[in-house]
């Protein structure tokens, strides 16, 4: 008998200390830059050298100019500062949408895929429904309806994301339930209740991670498109989408205001990205 | 006597691939092979998985794959071509003139979305010969399968096409990359045989690779044993299956499973790295005996199966009949093995009477007083949840019994004890466990409740044969500690031979013929019967009964 | 194949009324209320009571959707609430404009993505100490949105290089034609000066958002294309003598490209989305700017039919996509 002579086929699924060792660092790297990025928007009240609403020095005033680091808007306000608040507005709402949408679609998929029969065909039925449909147009037409606002943005963005996840959830609940682990489970004469919790549920969590975090992009570029388009918090709050489209008649006499808020969103979503990607390779996916 | 030039030379070979990934090194697969094949020679190329088998036959072929980035060295001259310098232009007329190649899993290797026919007029520049190949292989109404795609045809169908394809141009070497794994065992009977055939028809060389023994002694003329990416020992068939010279053939012919393996003694036992075995319980294992069991008067049958009737729907008009009627029963402390092939319906009893599938009518009942019926999966490492920490399982099935919590401790040491594993793998997750000790894990929660039955479903089909011999040997050792009784379903004679008392051979959801095991091999009388015990590879056995 | 057939037509049916019920109950949820917008703020409740008798609102739900799908049916859209005019007569004058943008964006997309695709296998073949850095570099591009690209593009290629307009779909404002589609109504004309023209116009906003699904087309093409490169199959085909043109045309590109066809399919959503984004960017006439128009005045019936507009035309697109899959791909037909 040889225990030692066969390769342990390890599962990668706690995220461990050792994994901040030389190997795996432009991973860590992503997530750090990203968290990064958050706090920067988080801490805007701190940060921003200037009030956001209020004008406060000669308008147009270009980059480095007056010590504006970023320049000043058409009424003269500091870009950077509307800028950081922007980013301030834009991550905590992406991740919002995720984490209701990992939320919702999980719990749904993982009720679909265990219970299976009528709750299954059902709940898989709608979500392919909202699968079908074009999801931005969709998001559009329903924030849209509501009238714009943050929480409309939230609701609108959320109520249309969460059918990936679950059809994801679910397929992987499934495939986890048809695993000989869940049968030994069922032969052994563990109850239900603790087959899905303690046999299955564990088993999808690095999917819904990884997922979560590759999906924080996707949803900051959303919202920027749905806040070009004047669904956000209305005007003069400042916020990434809604500051580049109010001044594309600027672009051209004076680039930065426009482009500016774009890059911050460019920013957002790189570096969540990248976070996204690097915690898939920490956990093995 | 003037022995003919070899047809394909292998000097000093070595292969080194990187895997693509993130963190890829190089890594020395073929590590100074040399090796020639001569014409119409049938070389036998056999190691386990990982060995470097496989890539040395890509490499005579010049198809390694190129993402794994290749470095090779050394000499490869196949045809009077030298693989590793030519052109491709040069090495396309080799491949179509001279070399022919069947994989292992013939869904994959033809192109799902491509007609059979046109598939093999790639092969034969002719619609006409294309059938008239088919033909030959054996594919029934040829010209219609033409225009079939390959998910339409059973795999053993697959498999001849695609050594039809192999043939068409008159090959003087055809490469067999374990072509019969995939495969039922009276099919991978048949296309052995077709192989033969072909092969004295042809007069060409086979490159016979395969993890099997037995497999590579029923066609081979010589055989090559490969072990680590180097050859340890080549030879004459006769020559290394009776007398081997290197430790690693002498063992792996040892713990081979075989018609003629004894009954009352444990499988020898090793691990293919040849280090010393230091394991307490396999020097326990090693001095049991396995006496024949006889049913105690009076006692109660574990299980017993009246008429189980179950039915599949296929598709919207068809159903599959996979029990018409089976009834049958399982002595106290009988071990009995369901021997059939694919879609005999022996693992749909198994669900059964596991209670993972219900019956359409019939009845299964098991004895009341011991626990519930308990599973050896096909993959019994994989039986257990990967995050869950052992002790954890063992204790889930205690309390499921109903065993109070205070007598858990005692009960799971004890278990621990029986399969030889140390008190510390209890807080260990099971995905850390290596593959030998989860085999160990599984096989206690199995039997720290004794259950009225233990299911066996076909534990040793995916493993190479060290491990095969492992987990046989556990189990005979679990049932000499434990006492219970076991349904074993397999499709390999041999192994049912080795574990079971009886044997119950079913096809198509009947049971055709049953008896005490070794009565069954020796004296089958269903044909099917005679088909399976055929079909079992195993020369040395043929050869003493011709 | 009937069958199949058959399947997908119910479930393209099933999918739009899905997507007209979605819009109605969002009409009938919206809190503008189309009573109001009609009448101003300071109508007397009579008025309004008149009102929402003669809208049919005061009858049950149902009934006001079974009514209000005959009328989509028969091409009716509802009324603008800004311009008092049918909707439907202002989308058949953006419609052609959004298409061909659209179209444009969507050719460049699968053009650009098989050319990602290629060219990232031969990075990763003669240059694989390249690889992480054309990868960082397509994650880069990946995360600009549209409209930035827009910006950029148009500072670039408009301002500093003047080489490509910056608004609008042609210099010649004079000119138009029988469909709408500037690059097809220029050729029936007979001026291919004025088709070159329109094509500069096209060029940076089908950039602008072709860039984004490019590389996400590129890179499952990329991957797709490696693993079936992978699969034993091919190197039956390379076993058989076969040459390796051979070989991708026969063996790889018709496995390869089933994922990449139904990413193509779901890739027009963002494309449309980025179609409304980039229209105002561009001063591209076309149900953008309408859009845009009527998100700022809560137009709703705009918004509801340009949203069942485009979505149609993602349903349809998709089921299209999903026939031919089922036409290269034999198991695809047993499946469904």
């Amino acid at each position: 008998m040889s225990p030692s002579a066969t390769l342990p086929e390890r599962l990668p699924f706690r995220v461990t200390l050792a994994g901040l060792g030389q190997r795996d660092w432009p991973s860590w790297l992503g997530i750090a830059l990203f968290l990064a990025v958050f706090l920067t928007g988080v801490l805007a009240p701190v940060l921003a050298p200037y009030d956001p609403v209020q004008p406060v020095g000669t308008p147009y005033a270009a980059p480095g100019q007056f010590g504006f680091v970023l320049g000043t808007d058409t009424i003269g306000r500091d870009v950077l500062s509307r800028t950081l608040y922007g980013i301030g507005a834009t991550v905590p709402l992406a991740l919002a949408v995720v984490a209701i949408g990992i939320l919702c679609g999980g719990i749904i998929g993982t009720v679909a895929g265990i219970l299976r029969g009528w709750v299954d065909n059902v709940l898989m039925r709608v979500a392919d429904l909202f699968l079908a449909l074009p999801v931005p147009l969709v998001a559009i037409a329903i924030v849209a309806a509501l009238g714009g606002g943050t929480g409309h943005l939230l609701f609108g963005i959320s109520l249309v994301w969460w059918p990936y996840f679950a059809r994801i959830v679910r397929g992987e609940v499934v495939s986890l339930a048809a695993r000989p682990h869940v049968e030994a489970a069922r032969m052994a004469g563990v109850p239900a209740w603790r087959i899905a919790l303690r046999h299955i549920v564990p088993g999808i969590i690095p999917t819904l991670v990884v997922l979560a975090s590759l999906d924080v992009g996707a949803a900051t570029l959303m919202i920027s498109a749905l806040s070009f388009l004047g669904l956000g918090t209305p005007q003069p709050m400042p916020e990434l989408g809604s500051d580049a489209a109010k001044n594309v008649g600027a672009l051209l006499q004076a680039w930065w205001i426009p482009v500016i808020p774009g890059i911050g969103v460019f920013f957002v979503t790189i570096t969540a990205n990248l976070a996204g990607s690097g915690a898939r390779n920490l956990l093995g996916k | 006597m003037d022995v003919p030039p070899p047809f394909a030379t292998v000097r000093d070979l070595r292969v080194e691939l990187t895997r693509p990934g993130r963190d890829s090194r190089a890594q020395q697969v073929l590590k100074g092979i040399s090796l020639d094949i001569r014409p119409g020679e049938v070389v036998g190329l056999v190691g386990q998985s990982g060995s470097g088998k496989s890539i040395l036959g890509l490499t005579l072929l010049g198809a390694l794959p190129e993402r794994s980035r290749p470095a090779v060295t050394g000499e490869v001259r196949v045809g009077g071509v030298d693989v590793l310098t030519a052109s491709p232009k040069t090495m396309r007329q080799l491949r179509r003139e001279k070399l022919g190649v069947v994989f292992q899993d013939p869904m994959t290797s033809l192109n799902p979305t491509m007609r059979i026919g046109a598939q093999m007029v790639e092969a034969t520049g002719s619609r006409q010969l294309a059938i008239d190949l088919l033909a030959r292989v054996g594919v029934p109404e040829p010209a219609a399968r033409m225009n079939v795609f390959p998910h339409q045809l059973s795999g053993g169908l697959r498999q001849r096409v695609m050594i039809a394809m192999a043939v068409a141009g008159k090959p003087a070497l055809i490469i067999a990359d374990e072509p019969t794994t995939a495969l039922d065992v009276t099919v991978q009977k048949q296309v052995l045989d077709l192989l033969a055939e072909l092969r004295a028809e042809l007069a060409c060389s086979v490159l016979m690779v395969t993890h099997d023994l037995g497999v590579a002694g029923e066609i081979a003329d010589r055989i090559v044993v490969m072990r680590d990416g180097e050859i340890v020992e080549s030879g004459g068939v006769a020559a290394i299956l009776t007398r081997p010279q290197h430790e690693y053939t002498q063992r792996l012919i040892a713990s081979r499973i075989s018609l003629e393996s004894d009954r009352t003694r444990p499988l020898p036992m090793f691990e293919p790295s040849g280090e010393p075995e230091d394991d307490e319980l396999v020097e326990r294992i090693e001095a049991e005996t396995y006496p024949v069991w006889r049913p105690a008067p009076g006692a109660a049958p574990a299980v017993t199966v009246r008429s189980l009737t179950k039915t599949f729907a296929q598709s919207r008009s068809t159903t599959l009949r996979a029990l018409d009627g089976v009834s049958f029963e399982i002595g106290a402390g009988e071990s009995v093995a369901i021997v059939g092939e694919s879609g005999s319906g022996k693992s749909t009893i198994l669900r059964i009477v596991a209670g993972l599938e219900t019956a359409d009518r019939g009845s299964v009942v098991t004895l009341a007083v011991a626990g519930r019926p308990q599973m050896v999966f096909q993959d019994a490492g994989a039986s257990l949840t990967p995050w869950m920490r052992v002790g954890e399982l063992l204790a889930e099935r205690l309390s499921v019994e109903g065993v109070p919590a205070r007598e858990h401790r005692e009960r799971i040491e004890r278990a621990l004890d029986v399969v030889g594993l140390d008190r510390s793998v209890l807080r260990i997750r099971s995905r850390e466990l290596s593959g030998g000790q989860r085999q160990r894990v599984a096989l206690a929660r199995a039997a720290i409740v004794p259950p009225a039955i233990l299911l066996c479903d076909e534990p040793t089909s995916a493993l190479d044969a060290w491990m095969a011999a492992n987990i046989i040997n556990l189990l005979r050792h679990l049932r000499h500690e434990v006492g219970m009784s076991m349904m074993f379903v397999t499709h390999d004679l041999s192994v049912a031979r080795l574990i079971a008392d009886r044997i119950l051979v079913m096809r198509r959801g009947v049971i055709v013929e049953q008896g005490a095991a070794e009565e069954i091999i020796a004296h089958p009388r269903e044909q099917y019967t005679k088909d399976l015990v055929g079909a079992v590879p195993d020369p040395v056995f043929a050869e003493r009964a011709a | 194949m009937l069958r199949f057939l058959a399947r997908r037509f119910v479930s393209l049916l099933v999918v739009l009324l899905a997507l007209s019920l979605v819009l109605f109950l969002l009409q009938s949820l919206s809190p503008t209320d189309a009573v109001h917008m009609m009448l101003g703020e300071n109508a007397s409740a009579a008025q309004v009571a008149h009102m929402r008798h003669e809208l049919g609102l005061d009858q049950p739900l149902y009934v006001q959707y079974v009514r209000y799908l005959g009328e989509v049916l028969h091409g009716d859209l509802g009324i603008s609430y800004q311009t008092r005019k049918p909707v439907s007569a202002d989308l058949a004058q953006f419609v052609p404009a959004t298409l061909e943008l659209g179209a444009a964006g969507m050719v460049l997309a699968i053009v650009m993505g098989t050319l990602f695709a290629v060219s990232s296998l031969a990075v990763a073949r003669w240059a694989h100490l390249l690889t992480g850095v054309y990868r960082n570099l397509i994650l880069a591009l990946a995360a600009a949105p549209p409209f930035l690209l827009g910006l950029l593009g148009l500072i670039l290629f408009y301002k500093e290089w003047g080489v490509l307009p910056a608004s609008g779909r042609i210099d010649d404002q004079s000119f138009s034609g029988p469909t709408g589609f500037m690059l097809v109504d220029t050729l029936a004309a007979g001026r291919p000066d004025l088709f070159g023209n329109a094509l500069q116009h096209l060029l940076l906003p089908a950039l602008a958002i072709a860039i984004g699904p490019s590389l996400v087309i590129g890179r499952v093409f990329a991957s797709s294309l490696r693993g079936t490169l992978d699969f034993d199959y091919v190197r039956t085909a390379m076993a058989k003598g076969l040459t390796e043109g051979q070989i991708v045309r026969r063996h790889v590109i018709r496995n390869a490209s089933n994922p990449v066809l139904s990413l193509v399919g779901l890739q027009i959503g963002a494309m449309f989305a980025g179609t409304l984004v980039v229209e105002n960017i561009f001063g591209w006439p076309g149900l953008g700017q309408y859009m845009s128009r009527a998100i700022g005045t809560n137009d709703f019936p705009v918004i509801s039919a340009v949203t069942l507009i485009l979505g149609a035309g993602y349903v349809v697109v998709n089921t299209v996509v999903e026939i031919v899959q089922a036409g290269l791909d034999p198991r695809l037909r047993l499946a469904a």
